[in-house]
């Protein structure tokens, strides 16, 4: 953890699409809070795929999205770059998108021997049927939606993300042995899930 | 590798997958696996479902994220201010001294309040309506032949074969006109070709750079302002009205005196809208002329048609993003949104009749026209020409160019500094319940219909709401069973139609009070 914005002098000669996030985030704290709009310009896709991920309703994306950035906005002048700024980010998005959940009270998943019971039924069906990678992908994603959220959460930041285990540490806002275990239990569910359909 | 327990192996398959084993300690787990293929099959499951999630689509790009999010901030920010404003120890002490000479203002002004309340609704309903999908300029093809012949004739075709398009009218005395007119054969427009406009006036090189940078430059105050949302709305820059005559004079400044002469001539030949007032002023520097065409700015009020409402909404106008939508979409397909467009404003006819209309600050009266084919917005007070387009006016209108149009009137509505209103089609319904209204709730007025038809009416004065109004009705409604009688009103809108004189001028409309 800990960190400090390392500021390049030759920064200031540089175009500010090109600078770097803790340059932009200086000169938002100074005042010029303009250059805002190149740090949402560099992560607005990356939000808004990730509160998709985490929904996979393209319905809620835009709404949410943007209030992440508003919270982001709000925030920014006391951020004291003691994550990456993306990280922070991310946290901000994790954050609103378990609000959102628990206002919705959708409760997603299913108890483990749920999962399995429901999972062994459909295992005659399934085995015969051969998967395209549309289908694949379909079933991959509907299957990680049934996770509960602690462990479809840090799957979805490494596998889709590509986040470290230091990083999702971050986001989440827990230990990284948190992480480790998190990311074992909820791929053995996973696999449970799968196993009927894909093995 | 010893045997593992259910917790250790799924963690070792996890640390597995994500590459996060030293070197000696995967070599040792590949052996495990191969001695129980049962949890290589498992491992094997979730590489393709590591693989798969890592190469989920993605959702397409949004080009309009931060103009939507920079009109959220503004909003939010202008809120934050207000209240940390309001929430200063001096400001408070400040408030409560006036607080009880408000409470008692309140009660008189309740009314009031509550038009304002229908107002700010409306004028947000406007705004996010209009900032909650995409939005498509709809001049993003024009060339400057096509921009020459909007500064001539105020007219940009909307379709390739010209059978289509948007005209601008202003007259000095009443009103500005925004038309989408279409004809079913032939060109809607007169066209000219740059070439032959510079080669009647006796423009040479380099004076004819002159005109394509002044040509360019108003092309791209064009592309933003006629704007199609996905969701249906369209917004039209209210200086659109303005934009051509301002063009008109550019071109004219930019021209020698004997130039000018032949222009003045070339505006009459083909019988367009204005003519030039100041011929013998010298040739304005095209330094000058050029660094004086106004850039677009961040705030710009459009008249905006959605669904439900039409008004003048401020809107915050990204010229970068917009730049950017079009370079990543060159050829967006200008003729299908042209005609989904027209549909769409077709299909407003049928709910104009029950629409409010909202407008800005200004009292800018705003008129819909319909027909099958075409769409009139008419703004009744002329809208002032910005400051930002009186550098330089060496026109005036000539003529009151004739209109294509020959569309009927609906659900005309205002709504002014002073109060709003709007208008009800008179069946005999709305009549029977207006005579029944409580004296003073609501007042109304007869006024004359342009198209002289049987059908009255009218326009609503000062009321709470619309909802309040329509609940009103739907009571009434609901309890007519008592013959009402019709009398005068009635007796005189039939007269009227025999005669075929309008019942009634607008100076001599009569206000009653029921």
């Amino acid at each position: 953890m800990g960190k400090t914005a390392v500021i390049n002098l030759r920064d200031a000669h540089i175009p500010h699409e090109q600078k770097s996030d803790d340059s932009l985030i200086l000169l938002f704290q100074s005042g010029e809070k303009s250059v805002f709009r190149y740090l949402v310009h560099r992560y607005q896709e990356k939000v808004r795929n990730l509160i998709f991920s985490i929904f996979n309703e393209a319905d809620v994306v835009d709404d949410l999205a943007q209030e992440v950035f508003i919270k982001a906005y709000e925030g920014l002048q006391n951020f004291r770059f003691q994550s990456s700024f993306y990280t922070w980010l991310y946290r901000i998005a994790v954050n609103r998108s378990r609000d959102e959940m628990r206002r919705r009270k959708v409760k997603k998943f299913f108890t483990f021997q749920h999962v399995e019971s429901t999972a062994n039924l459909k295992i005659e069906n399934l085995t015969t049927t051969t998967f395209d990678d549309e289908q694949l992908r379909e079933t991959i994603e509907q299957s990680l939606n049934r996770l509960p959220e602690k462990y479809r959460l840090p799957i979805i930041l490494k596998d889709i993300d590509g986040l470290s285990y230091e990083e999702i540490a971050e986001v989440l806002d827990c230990e990284i042995g948190t992480v480790k275990s998190r990311l074992s239990r909820g791929r053995a569910m996973l696999k449970e899930l799968l196993k009927p359909i894909l093995a | 590798m010893n045997r593992l327990g259910t917790k250790e192996l799924e963690q070792l398959i996890s640390l597995y997958l994500d590459g996060e084993l030293e070197p000696d300690e995967v070599k040792k787990f590949e052996e495990y696996l191969i001695a129980h293929p049962s949890v290589a099959r498992d491992v094997e499951i979730l590489k393709t479902a590591k693989k798969t999630l890592h190469n989920k689509k993605e959702l397409p790009v949004d080009d309009w994220f931060w103009l939507r999010l920079s009109n959220r901030l503004e909003s939010k920010t202008s809120h934050t201010t207000l209240r940390q404003i309001l929430f200063r120890p001096a400001t408070t002490l400040v408030i409560a001294s006036v607080f009880i000479v408000l409470v008692s203002s309140v009660i008189y002004l309740k009314d009031a309040s509550l038009f304002q309340q229908f107002f700010i609704e409306k004028k947000n309903q406007v705004q996010s309506s209009l900032m909650s999908g995409n939005i498509l300029p709809l001049f993003s093809n024009l060339n400057n032949d096509d921009v020459l012949n909007f500064a001539l004739f105020g007219t940009i075709p909307l379709d390739s074969a010209n059978h289509t398009a948007l005209q601008v009218k202003n007259s000095e005395d009443s009103s500005s006109q925004i038309e989408i007119v279409r004809k079913e054969s032939g060109r809607v427009t007169p066209t000219v070709s740059v070439s032959d406009f510079c080669a009647e006036i006796g423009i040479q090189q380099p004076q004819q750079q002159i005109i394509d940078s002044i040509l360019g430059s108003y092309k791209e105050r064009l592309l933003a302002s006629v704007l199609v949302s996905e969701n249906k709305e369209i917004a039209i820059h209210e200086q659109l009205v303005n934009m051509n005559r301002a063009m008109v004079s550019t071109i004219a400044a930019s021209l020698e005196p004997l130039q000018r002469v032949k222009f003045q001539r070339f505006l009459e030949k083909r019988e367009a809208p204005y003519a030039l007032v100041a011929v013998n002023a010298p040739k304005m520097k095209p330094e000058i002329l050029l660094s004086a065409i106004p850039k677009i700015t961040r705030s710009n009020k459009y008249v905006v048609i959605s669904k439900d409402t039409i008004g003048i909404a401020e809107m915050r106008m990204d010229i970068d993003s917009l730049r950017q939508y079009l370079h990543r979409r060159p050829s967006h397909p200008h003729q299908v949104v042209t005609k989904h467009m027209i549909q769409e404003l077709v299909e407003l006819e049928r709910q104009f009749s029950n629409t409010v209309v909202v407008t800005g600050s200004n009292s800018h009266r705003v008129r819909v026209f319909t027909d099958n084919n075409a769409f009139k917005i008419d703004l009744e007070t002329p809208l002032p020409i910005a400051d930002e387009f009186e550098m330089v006016d060496m026109v005036k209108p000539r003529i009151n160019t004739p209109t294509l149009f020959r569309g009927k009137q609906h659900g005309v509505m205002a709504i002014g500094d002073s109060g709003f209103a709007f208008e009800f089609p008179a069946d005999d319904d709305v009549l029977r319940i207006f005579r029944r209204l409580p004296q003073g709730e609501f007042r109304f007025e007869i006024i004359d219909s342009s198209e002289r038809s049987p059908k009255m009416k009218i326009l609503l004065k000062s009321v709470q709401s619309k909802k309040a109004f329509e609940e009103k009705l739907q009571e009434m409604r609901k309890n007519e069973q008592q013959l009402i009688d019709l009398d005068s009103l009635l007796r005189e809108s039939e007269q009227s139609l025999n005669s075929g004189k309008p019942l009634l001028k607008k100076e001599e409309s009569k206000v009653l009070d029921l």
